[in-house]
């Protein structure tokens, strides 16, 4: 009867995401018709590419590994019920901390070199989150508006530090390259997936049991579920929003190191597409859990790998496939209030 | 005849849980009925039925002898069937006329017409003399007056059929015998009432026909005049029930709290405590009573390191614990049973589990460094569940699937099982029924021959004179009498209470 009950909620929990890819897919064969297209051809042809072969399920999980980072982050901070709309800044700082530390700390063997830089990289992002995380705690400034704001000083002053600090001559606005000893090693080169990625998965199983095994997430759940209540219990609610962002930062802050040590080997100004505003799609999408972020994560990394072999196929241009990401958050976004009310009133019929 | 809500052989299953088991409801108009039951009983699932909260499995209701499918509490407002939840669904910050239209606003224009809807709150107001001002803001008013915006809600969606659960566990008597006084201008204006209450005298005084639920069936169906406190009693917990507490002698051992002098800070602007002193010895009750807004939530949160204090020395066992974090003075053996349970006591979506670990989660038993100890955990929620006779669907059941009163239990099973030094127990009783009420009250004498020191914040001037060894009477956050119960007599208290009190220390 007991797992009875879990299976259920679990199966319920998963509804909602479900119902959601499923419903954009459908708009998405509407759109494809509409064009005159075959969507059975272009859906094929997405999965091919995205899955299709060893280098092509590398790339898609390439493309998922930032999300896994960023989808982490933004679930730590919702846990204990704030809104990390920073992730994307504290990304920035982290990627430029970790190439300075990669070309800088040249003085280091191979492993030393690539620990610093990630630490180096945590620690950046988990500064740029520890300034809102007090302003909301000391002044009361909603974490909203303090993590977007920083996200506007992180872009500028990366920028900055990228073209007149440490640019490498020529037209790009990039860093000069980190040594091969910061490098983090490529698992199926050519492709660019590299140990970042199975450093994102390590994180998966971390974040989980750290949220519902260990006493500071029991104090960071009830703190985000009821703060009244963690207080009554002795909860230090304020230390706890502050160690929350804390670890949020640290997380985005390794999902810019892996871009730095992994993808790119340096810096490069304004390198996101929106990785971190993506991530809170998809720890919405993955129910704010570390595994079904992940699942939600590398789903999002078969959409933008698979796009252009699907703009390759047919006439459907690859920015279908951001509409389907963005109509998938729609329908996540409202899914969530719909189960709700679906479960308040079944609650455990 | 037909009667104003009829409901026949209601059946609600929640898995195996039988929360109604045929259920039977005739509710005559313009009269009051009364609902009785002990916690779980399935009085408020009922109601939700009736409310159209919940679908029942089977069964069949009639409205005015026409029979209905309430499919939802849009179609209740329609029948006319309104009401007011056991616990509020008031937005705080929200003024009274917007919390009133809300879901209904009145527009012109698709603009919300305030200066309209104010003028309606005002006139119901007026008409049952509920004194509310449309602009006030919920948060700010006592709870009294906050149920009475519930109400005027259900009025404003024109409801002839209104059903209160549990309209009085949170209430004062004297805001309890205000709202009576509003329940029979109600029924004079010809709506009829459903009424749900723990506490007989109350059926006795108000209500016209009484229902008796047991374990989800109707076990009884009587009119007021052939009822008694007793038979219903009985009909309810199925055995007699004893209303006297028997009390052994206790002699009192070493001083376990000592408040000297004691000012708090005021919380968004409420009732502080002001050069307060007390002590409490081992074995001791000392019971705290007022009317409720006189101090009593500076003085919990004070004690528990929830609120500073401004002034004065708060001590434990002959330590300064003024100032310290409420983990810190929790681990020094303090135990808190909250006011509000459903705000502060528990967090409603989490499982009974973890609940039951709230306020407990630092306890080196339950952690392997900074890992919890599910097991430990596990035996610890079973033993609470077994101790208290808490009835649970199931350990990973969320908290908001236990009636009220076994949330209730549940906290209080919490906060005793682990032998405190000093118990804080703030309306121990609030919203529990009858055979739970004589359980509390006698798990409460038991933690005083052990030796616990208590102290006890109740609205229930019955409960606080019965239990406590000393009593204190708060008016405006002093302490106004302070002394042996029996030094008092009740008419002496009720004028200290209201602030005219003469001092007797
Ligand atoms: N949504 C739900 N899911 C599962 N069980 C439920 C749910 N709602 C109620 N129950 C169970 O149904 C039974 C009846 O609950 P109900 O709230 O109707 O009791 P009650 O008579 O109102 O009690 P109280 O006096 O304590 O408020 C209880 O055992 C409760 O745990
Ligand atoms: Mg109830």
């Amino acid at each position: 009867m007991k797992s009875g009950m879990k299976q259920d909620s679990a199966f319920r929990a998963m509804v909602a995401p479900l119902l959601s890819v499923v419903g954009a897919f459908l708009v998405g064969t509407v759109i494809i018709g509409l064009l005159g297209e075959d969507p059975l051809v272009a859906y094929a042809a997405l999965i091919n590419g995205a899955l299709g072969d060893v280098q092509a399920l590398a790339n898609t999980l390439q493309k998922a590994t930032p999300y896994i980072f960023g989808g982490l982050a933004v679930m730590i901070a919702s846990k204990c019920g704030m809104f990390n709309i920073g992730v994307e800044g504290q990304m920035y700082v982290g990627a430029m901390a970790a190439a300075w530390a990669g070309f800088t700390l040249t003085y280091l063997g191979r492993g030393a070199h690539i620990i610093a830089a990630l630490l180096i990289a945590g620690i950046a992002g988990g500064i740029w989150s520890f300034v809102p995380a007090i302003l909301k705690v000391r002044f009361g400034v909603n974490e909203v508006i303090g993590t977007l704001m920083l996200n506007y000083i992180a872009y500028s002053l990366t920028g900055y530090l990228t073209v007149y600090v440490f640019k490498e001559p020529g037209v790009m606005p990039q860093t000069v390259k980190i040594a091969d000893t910061a490098a983090l090693s490529l698992l199926v080169p050519p492709s660019r997936l590299n140990t970042g990625f199975l450093i994102s998965i390590a994180l998966v199983a971390v974040t989980y049991v750290l949220v519902y095994r260990t006493l500071w997430g029991y104090n960071l759940r009830t703190t985000g579920a009821n703060p009244a209540a963690a207080r009554y219990s002795g909860v230090n609610v304020s230390f706890m929003r502050i160690s929350a962002l804390l670890v949020s930062g640290v997380l985005a802050g390794l999902m810019g190191a892996e871009r730095s040590l992994g993808v790119y080997s340096r810096f490069i100004s304004s390198f996101s597409p929106g990785y971190g505003f993506t991530s809170i799609a998809v720890s919405l999408l993955g129910r704010d859990n570390p595994f079904g972020i992940l699942i939600a994560a590398i789903f999002f990394g078969i959409l933008e790998a698979g796009g252009p072999a699907m703009s390759i196929a047919t006439e459907v241009p690859r920015e279908l496939l951001s509409i389907l990401q963005a109509i998938i958050i729609i329908f996540v976004a409202s899914g969530a209030y719909i189960s709700k009310m679906l479960s308040d009133r079944r609650v455990s019929v | 005849m037909n009667f104003a809500l009829e409901a026949r052989g209601i059946k609600k299953y929640f898995g195996p849980v039988k929360a109604n088991d045929d259920l039977d409801l005739r509710l005559q108009r313009a009269t009051v009925h009364a609902v009785v039951g002990e916690n779980g009983a399935g009085k408020s699932t009922l109601m939700k039925i009736l409310y159209g909260i919940y679908q029942p499995d089977s069964g069949e209701i009639f409205v005015n002898g026409e029979p209905v499918t309430i499919g939802s509490p849009d179609v209740a407002h329609r029948l006319g069937i309104g009401m007011v939840h056991q616990h509020f669904t008031l937005v705080g910050p929200l003024s009274v006329t917007e919390n009133v239209i809300l879901g209904v606003e009145p527009c012109t224009r698709g603009l919300i017409d305030y200066k309209f809807a104010e003028q309606q709150v005002r006139e119901v107001s007026n008409r049952y003399n509920l004194t509310l001002e449309p602009t006030d803001i919920v948060e700010s008013l006592p709870v009294g007056l906050q149920q009475r915006v519930e109400i005027i809600k259900v009025l404003f969606r024109e409801a002839r059929i209104i059903i209160l659960d549990e309209p009085t566990a949170a209430l004062t008597p004297a805001e309890t015998s205000d709202l009576f006084r509003i329940i029979r201008d109600l029924v004079a204006d010809g709506r009829s009432v459903v009424f749900i209450t723990h506490k007989l005298n109350e059926v006795m005084e108000i209500a016209d026909d009484i229902t008796v639920i047991r374990d989800g069936r109707s076990v009884g169906s009587l009119t007021k005049d052939a009822a008694t406190e007793k038979e219903l009693a009985r009909l309810m917990v199925g055995r007699d029930v004893m209303f006297s507490i028997s009390k052994p002698e206790v002699t009192a051992g070493e001083v376990v709290l000592n408040v000297d002098n004691l000012t708090s800070e005021s919380v968004s602007g409420d009732q502080r405590i002001e050069n307060v002193s007390f002590s409490i010895r081992a074995g001791e009750i000392f019971g705290v009573v007022g009317v409720a807004g006189n101090g009593q939530d500076a003085l919990e949160e004070a004690v528990t390191g929830l609120r500073r204090a401004t002034q004065g020395r708060i001590e434990l066992m002959g330590k300064d614990i003024t100032g310290l974090s409420t983990a810190q003075i929790r681990a020094m053996g303090v135990a808190h049973i909250p006011a509000n349970r459903t705000a502060t006591g528990l967090v409603m979506d989490f499982p009974l589990s973890d609940n039951g670990l709230l306020g407990h989660q630092y306890r080196s038993i339950f952690r392997n460094g900074p890992f919890i100890n599910r097991k430990a955990v596990n035996e610890w929620i079973n033993r609470l569940i077994k101790d208290f006779n808490i009835k649970a669907p199931s350990l990973n059941a969320p908290a908001f699937t236990l009636s009220g009163g076994n949330q209730q239990k549940l906290i209080l099973a919490r906060e005793m099982v682990h032998e405190p030094r000093l118990l804080l127990a703030v309306q121990p009783t609030r919203g529990v029924d009858i055979a739970s009420i004589e359980m509390i009250h006698k798990a409460l004498i038991e933690a005083r021959s052990r030796g616990v020191a208590i102290l006890l914040i109740s609205n229930e001037l019955d409960e606080i004179l019965s239990l406590s060894d000393r009593i204190a009477v708060v008016y405006s956050g002093r302490i106004a009498g302070i002394g042996d119960p029996a030094s008092f007599t009740v008419e002496e208290i009720g004028l200290m209470m209201a602030g005219a009190g003469k001092e007797v220390v």
